[in-house]
């Protein structure tokens, strides 16, 4: 009779134990799924970053000496609203530090890591406020990005005027290039989000 | 009332993004009035070292500055009254790209070469006196 009892319970624990084992495996498999998406969104967008720096290099505006569209951010700003802050600050990393090695020169990498350093902490907080668009956020970084540029190489130039000089005309410009950069960036994060 | 808050939220951005236009035309709106009253003869060129060359902008001349950075000519039209980099030898031209400048508070910078070209009065900074 007892030894009925035991085997017949056994079974039940036995189920028991292979449910929360199941569990404990699907938890693990989520999580692995979880952090494999996380990568493989923040390499697509850092190869997407580092593709729109090269086309940017190749292909200047024309007419418009010294501005540039800043495509690349448009990836930084698709992975602070698809992935998250932890992300986006890869893909700026990327974005910096490859375009810079690759297509720049240390001198400019230091100018456009100030640029972007400034706008990536605008763009982090303004994503965290509710409501406000990514065409308002991309805007409000490309006028940063430009500020910091230009407040590094009046540093470097030892002359302000570099900075009072240029920053009216180029934040004018930072606003027409912002936004389109940001309704590129609201479009690619709707794809995303499908 | 899902469509409500989406209205809304389209009409703060629009303000939000017409308040920051407004801010930059206005930066941009004293940076110009300021210069405006300012009528500069000549172009100061300072270079990587901090050397300083001063133009007069009413007589035609061309000026090579060669640091240890790179070079560039610089050529003042005295009858048109201007002054731009005519060649330099760094990577994306941009200096060169910018063309001509005339007026007080216009400028072109060479930023790998670490050269700047200002338009400003020589006068009103006797700094550049010592220098030309």
């Amino acid at each position: 009779m007892e030894q009925k009892t035991s085997l017949s319970q056994t079974p039940a624990i036995q189920q028991k134990q292979d449910i929360q084992q199941a569990s404990d495996v699907q938890q693990i498999l989520d999580s692995q799924r979880a952090s494999i998406r996380r990568i493989t969104r923040v390499s697509l967008l850092a190869a997407m970053a580092l593709l729109l720096s090269y086309l940017e290099t190749m292909f200047p505006l024309p007419f418009l000496p010294g501005i540039k569209l800043g495509l690349a951010n448009i990836a930084v700003l698709v992975a602070l609203y698809v992935c998250d802050t932890k992300s986006a600050a890869e893909v700026a990393l990327v974005k910096v530090l490859a375009a810079g090695f690759l297509f720049g020169s240390p001198m400019m990498l230091a100018y456009s890591f100030a640029g972007t350093v400034l706008a990536f902490f605008a763009m982090a907080t303004l994503a965290k406020v509710p409501s406000l668009s990514v065409t308002f956020i991309s805007m409000v970084a490309a006028i940063l990005h430009n500020a910091g540029q230009l407040f590094i190489a009046a540093i470097v130039l030892q002359t302000p005027a570099v900075f009072l000089l240029n920053f009216p005309v180029l934040a004018i410009a930072a606003c027409v290039t912002g936004a389109i950069t940001g309704v590129i960036a609201t479009a690619l994060v709707k794809e995303f989000a499908k | 009332m899902q469509e409500n808050s989406a209205a809304h939220k389209t009409k703060l951005n629009i303000i939000l993004i017409a308040v920051l236009v407004l801010v930059v035309l206005a930066i941009f709106g004293v940076s110009f009035w300021t210069n405006a009253n300012k009528v500069a003869q000549t172009a100061v060129v300072k270079d990587a070292n901090g050397q300083e060359y001063v133009l007069d902008l009413n007589e035609s001349q061309t000026l090579t500055v060669a640091t240890e950075l790179g070079t560039n000519i610089i050529e003042v039209d005295g009858a048109a009254h201007t002054v731009r980099v005519q060649s330099a030898d760094c990577p994306h031209q941009d200096c060169v790209n910018m063309g001509a400048i005339s007026s007080a508070g216009q400028q072109i910078v060479c930023l790998p070469h670490r050269l700047t070209v200002d338009i400003a009065d020589a006068e009103a900074r006797p700094e550049y006196d010592v220098v030309s």
